[in-house]
């Protein structure tokens, strides 16, 4: 449980670097990401009482690193450019720097909304339901911004839709 | 596939992009002090608001009373008007003025003053 210090210790240990991967898809900032996960867990200790178990935390975190991403959209569109073009300098480890780049690069060609229902339901694993719920959005306007990120994505990456 | 099924392909691509990233990790006590400032800090201006919300509602009654005991039933008349002759009088509220229309009429005269009272 998150609620004492210990606890809460643990529980940010193990599920800070993935909020910070989950913000860097969104806000295509590791930085910003950074900071953004950090605020979410500082956000979440006050509320650590009410939170019924590990997984009620997570969507707390989740869902505010959600909120804090679109607060921040303008001022991190401005900084993907920069951030991506260092990663293709060749800075990074040789060959992830490159899809990162390309990721990320795909990754600004859809809206923040499609952005964080695409990194929310296909890499984060949430369902659908959980997505709406944590992007304040309905069922079925996550599945628009789902079916529309998805179509852009896999034709920027290459990536092949799923037999059905 | 359904729009609802999870897309593990996509997913494995976008986690070939931040599968490696190395977070730096800020102090977690840090942060709970941080949370707990912060939350201290929104119930403070939560309650200003609502204590500056009261009291313009207090300030508001407060003129409106005024206000109300300016009127001709909460007052208490301190200037009176009478008529030796006819024998009628007209408790006046402080401030108020009273003017005569004319200095002789069917009821009689102003008491005091001429044309216009005080």
């Amino acid at each position: 449980m998150v609620a004492d210090r210990e606890g809460f210790e643990r529980f940010f240990r193990a599920r800070y670097p993935q909020l910070v991967r989950a913000c860097a898809l969104v806000t295509l900032n590791v930085a910003a990401a950074e900071e953004i996960a950090a605020e979410a867990f500082s956000r979440l200790w006050p509320r650590s009482g009410q939170m019924h178990d590990d997984d009620h935390a997570g969507g707390y975190a989740y869902t505010t690193a959600m909120r804090l991403c679109s607060k921040r959209r303008t001022r991190a569109r401005r900084e993907v450019l920069g951030d991506v073009a260092e990663r293709s300098t060749g800075r990074d480890e040789a060959g992830t720097a490159l899809t990162r780049a390309e990721v990320f690069a795909a990754l600004g060609r859809l809206s923040l909304r499609q952005r964080q229902a695409v990194t929310l339901r296909d890499w984060a694993g949430f369902e659908t339901d959980e997505v709406a719920s944590m992007l304040g959005l309905r069922a079925s306007t996550v599945r628009v911004h789902l079916a529309r990120g998805r179509a852009s994505l896999r034709e920027t990456l290459g990536v092949k839709e799923p037999e059905a | 596939m359904k729009t609802d099924d999870r897309d593990e392909r996509l997913g494995a691509a976008l986690d070939d992009a931040v599968t490696d990233l190395r977070p730096r990790s800020p102090d977690p006590g840090l942060l709970m002090r941080q949370g707990t400032s912060r939350r201290l800090a929104v119930l403070a201006a939560a309650l200003f608001t609502v204590a500056v919300f009261i009291g313009a509602i207090g300030l508001a009654a407060t003129q409106f009373g005024k206000e109300a005991d300016g009127s001709i039933a909460g007052s208490r008349a301190s200037r009176t008007f009478a008529s030796p002759d006819y024998r009628w009088s007209m408790p006046v509220p402080d401030g108020w003025r009273a003017f005569a229309t004319r200095s002789v009429g069917a009821l009689g005269r102003w008491s005091r003053d001429s044309a216009r009272a005080w």
